[in-house]
């Protein structure tokens, strides 16, 4: 059987299209300067539409940037509380009736935090206790996420869901035991047990651990394996391989560490028993009180204000490495 | 399906290591409250031992408070003038930031074995303290022939328990277990400013009374129909001074039946401050408007009395109008008046020599010139009634007329009058909830967020819970 391919695909000869030329209707010549296409949908001309999605994407950009600006006046609204109390008088923060702005701007709070605030020892607590902890952090993250992805181990699983259920744990619940445990080891008495007691029980954080584990999963075998044709021991390779490609995640587990640190109030207010080993946030509550013990909150704001800025710069410099960090692992920290 | 297998096994032992944990974290527990009343201390101090040899025992003790640094610069010339009697005694202090921080530390402290010697407390705190069995009983110290109160010759210049503000000495005795847990250092009391000013050009007679207060308070109403005439600072306060004051049972250090508040007097009693709240007469800080306290209301015109705190004198002060200073109100020729403000307790894990080191220093700093001395400083009272005397706290007072500094000398002259109006309300688990619950039930009535019954129920209800938890 020959089939005719051109048939079948509903072609036309050449000739056939010769005749179909001629069998068009000849035009007149039309001025299509005076005629107007009118498509419409929905009841709608193209023109008409373009100015529906015009109004329509005004409207929601106003409604975004309506949500937007409420949500960002509540985030910053404590901010501003926080300086204009640092700029009012003792007898306007009592006041019955709060502004909005200070009566009376009072300037020397912040000349009298300076004679009233030891921010240089209490920074460098801070910055000490605050970087050994990191530091100290991130050895055991990277050790213990390397086991848990990498090598294998017999209750390799068994001892990451031990880690995870401590997770549902709350942290304050382990504030007297831990208490118990560094008074016992006799670090309260002097301060370099004490700065022990502030930054040893921190080096472990199972979310860190996870979310780092997490991260190194992600790593093909396939660059395990050539290292190890390679002669490379799991020592080299982690260091070499591992650590290098899951640096953003690094960053950002330093950089959480550090401001964690920094904002630490609880445990290190209960071990640090002396003015001289306060970190930066204790030192902010103890420092102001009138001789009657009344809080001095002009005071304390101030003084706050400008604690508050270093690590503001910090997240305004870095947030770009604590995004991709965070945002990798697929998880909000 | 082999996952979820190999899954349960591990989950089943997580859990049952979990449990084992929190069985062992008991038993550790256990054995840290046996340590606490072992032998390694006495509960009667070993008198014959430093009998005449005070001097020769070193000891090194720490004390913890709340002071800031003006206050701790003064504690730190007193410990000067100590060691210049006992050298042998080393003091460390440090503030431990507020009194719920100093709580929390000592709470911690306790069960580690890490207390200081001694630290600033409020009854409650000691309460709490007490039933982990960690407070020394300072009876055998007082009562003590050789290092006691009131001896011939003391170095330490501490006069007899007769010379204590009797209010303040009792507090320390109104726990669960007969004994002296806590002694007075600085405290306060609550009086009446009212605007002098006002009340002269009104020819208004300052009350002395409840009766005669909403009696002036409704002659001010029609002078000034926008004021309210009369604030409580602390609705707490009000509501416990009234039923000291009437005879209406508050609470009890009976365990059976520690809260007695739920009472028909005390419900006819909050129904009567409800009928003057609704006439427009009074207010307290918990029904104001933003919570302002009654102090800044009186000093902003628009209240014409207060009752505050003596501590917290200066915000009654006022640049605009002359502040007078009067006793709270009494029912029916009571006198009695709050007492607040911190005591001192030493803890019963320092070795006997500590122990008698702390108490020596207290006797120091609570004598009649130190305790005057604090007193100017803070503005809190005197603890003793010989303090009043002193020039420290008479003439040689800084008073810059104009200033808030004039209004505190006021109140210094004023309170030596009231020195035997103080009362306590006893101390117990739970006490402090009591406290809170009875401001919590003059603020929803006076707001007409709760019914009287509904109030009183809601209030019982939260004490029970906490005392049992």
């Amino acid at each position: 059987m020959k089939f005719d391919l051109r048939k079948m695909l509903n072609l036309k000869s050449s000739s056939e299209r010769a005749d179909a030329r001629r069998e068009r209707p000849q035009y007149k010549s039309i001025d299509t300067k005076s005629m107007t296409l009118v498509l419409k949908e929905g009841g709608l001309t193209a023109v008409q539409m373009e100015t529906l999605q015009k109004i329509m994407k005004v409207i929601s950009m106003v409604l975004i940037y309506a949500f937007l600006a409420v949500m960002a006046v509540i985030i910053l609204l404590p901010f501003y509380w926080m300086i204009i109390t640092s700029l009012k008088t003792n007898t306007e923060i009592r006041a019955s009736q709060q502004t909005f702005w200070p009566e009376v701007v009072m300037w020397s709070n912040y000349v009298d935090v300076f004679d009233r605030f030891d921010f240089a020892t209490y920074l460098v607590n801070t910055l000490v206790v605050g970087i050994l902890s990191t530091i100290g952090t991130l050895f055991t993250t990277i050790f213990a996420a390397f086991a848990f992805a990498r090598l294998q181990f017999k209750g390799k699983n068994f001892l990451f869901t031990l880690l995870l259920a401590t997770m549902m744990i709350p942290g304050e619940m382990m504030v007297i035991t831990n208490y118990i445990t560094v008074a016992n080891f006799g670090w309260l008495k002097d301060q370099t047990g004490v700065f022990a007691a502030m930054i040893v029980p921190f080096w472990i954080s199972v979310f860190y651990i996870y979310l780092l584990r997490q991260n190194f999963l992600q790593i093909p075998n396939e660059l395990y394996l050539a290292s190890k044709v390679d002669g490379k021991t799991d020592w080299n390779y982690l260091w070499k391989v591992m650590v290098p490609l899951s640096m953003p995640t690094l960053i950002s587990i330093f950089i959480l560490k550090l401001m964690g640190a920094w904002n630490s109030f609880v445990w290190p207010n209960l071990v640090a028993d002396k003015q001289e080993y306060r970190l930066i946030t204790n030192g902010l509550r103890s420092s102001f009180s009138t001789t009657a013990g009344e809080p001095e909150y002009a005071l304390q704001m101030a003084a706050t204000v400008l604690v508050t800025v270093p690590l503001l710069l910090l997240f305004i410099f870095f947030r770009k490495y604590i995004m991709k960090g965070v945002g990798r692992a697929g998880i909000k920290g | 399906m082999k996952n979820q297998k190999s899954r349960f096994p591990s989950l089943l032992v997580v859990s049952l290591i979990g449990v084992l944990a929190l069985v062992g974290c008991n038993r550790s527990g256990d054995s840290s409250s046996d340590t606490t009343s072992g032998s390694s201390y006495s509960e009667e101090p070993p008198i014959n031992e430093y009998e005449g040899n005070l001097l020769e025992h070193e000891a090194s003790i720490t004390f913890w408070h709340t002071m800031g640094a003006a206050n701790r610069a003064v504690l730190d010339q007193m410990i000067t003038g100590f060691n210049a009697i006992y050298p042998n005694i080393t003091i460390t202090h440090a503030s431990q930031g507020d009194y719920d921080a100093l709580r929390d530390k000592v709470s911690a402290a306790i069960p580690a074995g890490t207390t200081p010697t001694m630290a600033y407390c409020y009854p409650d705190h000691v309460a709490d303290y007490m039933s982990a069995g960690a407070i020394q009983n300072l009876n055998p110290y007082i009562n003590s022939t050789i290092f006691g109160l009131g001896l011939e010759d003391d170095p330490t210049l501490a006069g007899p328990v007769s010379d204590f503000i009797p209010g303040y000495w009792q507090e320390g005795r109104e726990y669960m277990t007969p004994g002296t847990y806590s002694v007075p250092f600085s405290k306060s009391t609550e009086l009446m400013f009212y605007n002098k000013t006002f009340f002269d050009a009104h020819s208004l007679t300052v009350p002395t009374s409840w009766e005669q207060l909403i009696a002036v308070a409704r002659q001010i109403k029609t002078i000034d129909p926008s004021s309210t005439p009369f604030g409580y600072d602390s609705d707490a306060n009000w509501f416990i001074t009234l039923c000291e004051q009437m005879g209406i049972p508050y609470t009890s250090l009976n365990a059976d039946e520690h809260f007695l508040f739920n009472n028909d007097q005390a419900k006819d009693m909050v129904e009567m401050i409800k009928g003057w709240y609704d006439e427009g007469l009074i207010t307290t800080q918990g029904s104001s408007p933003n919570n302002a306290y009654t102090s800044t209301q009186f000093t902003e015109g628009k209240l014409y009395m207060t009752v505050g705190s003596t501590g917290g004198t200066r915000y009654n002060f006022s640049t605009n109008f002359e502040v007078g200073v009067a006793a709270v109100p009494q029912y029916q020729g009571s006198t009695k008046i709050i007492s607040q403000g911190p005591s001192i307790t030493v803890f019963k894990r320092a070795t006997d020599a500590e122990k008698i080191a702390a108490w020596l220093f207290y006797k120091w700093i609570s004598n009649t010139r130190n305790s005057a001395v604090y007193s100017v400083l803070s503005g809190y009272n005197p603890v003793r009634s010989s303090s009043f005397e002193t020039d420290v706290y008479t003439t040689n007072r800084v008073v810059t007329p104009g200033t808030e500094s004039e209004l505190i000398a006021d109140v210094a002259a004023f309170v030596p009058a009231i020195e035997d109006w103080y009362f306590v309300s006893p101390a117990f688990k739970g006490s402090s909830t009591a406290r809170e619950e009875v401001g919590g039930i003059l603020a929803n009535v006076l707001l007409g967020l709760k019914s009287i019954d509904d109030a009183f129920y809601d209030a019982l209800v939260a004490c029970v819970f906490s005392s049992e938890e």
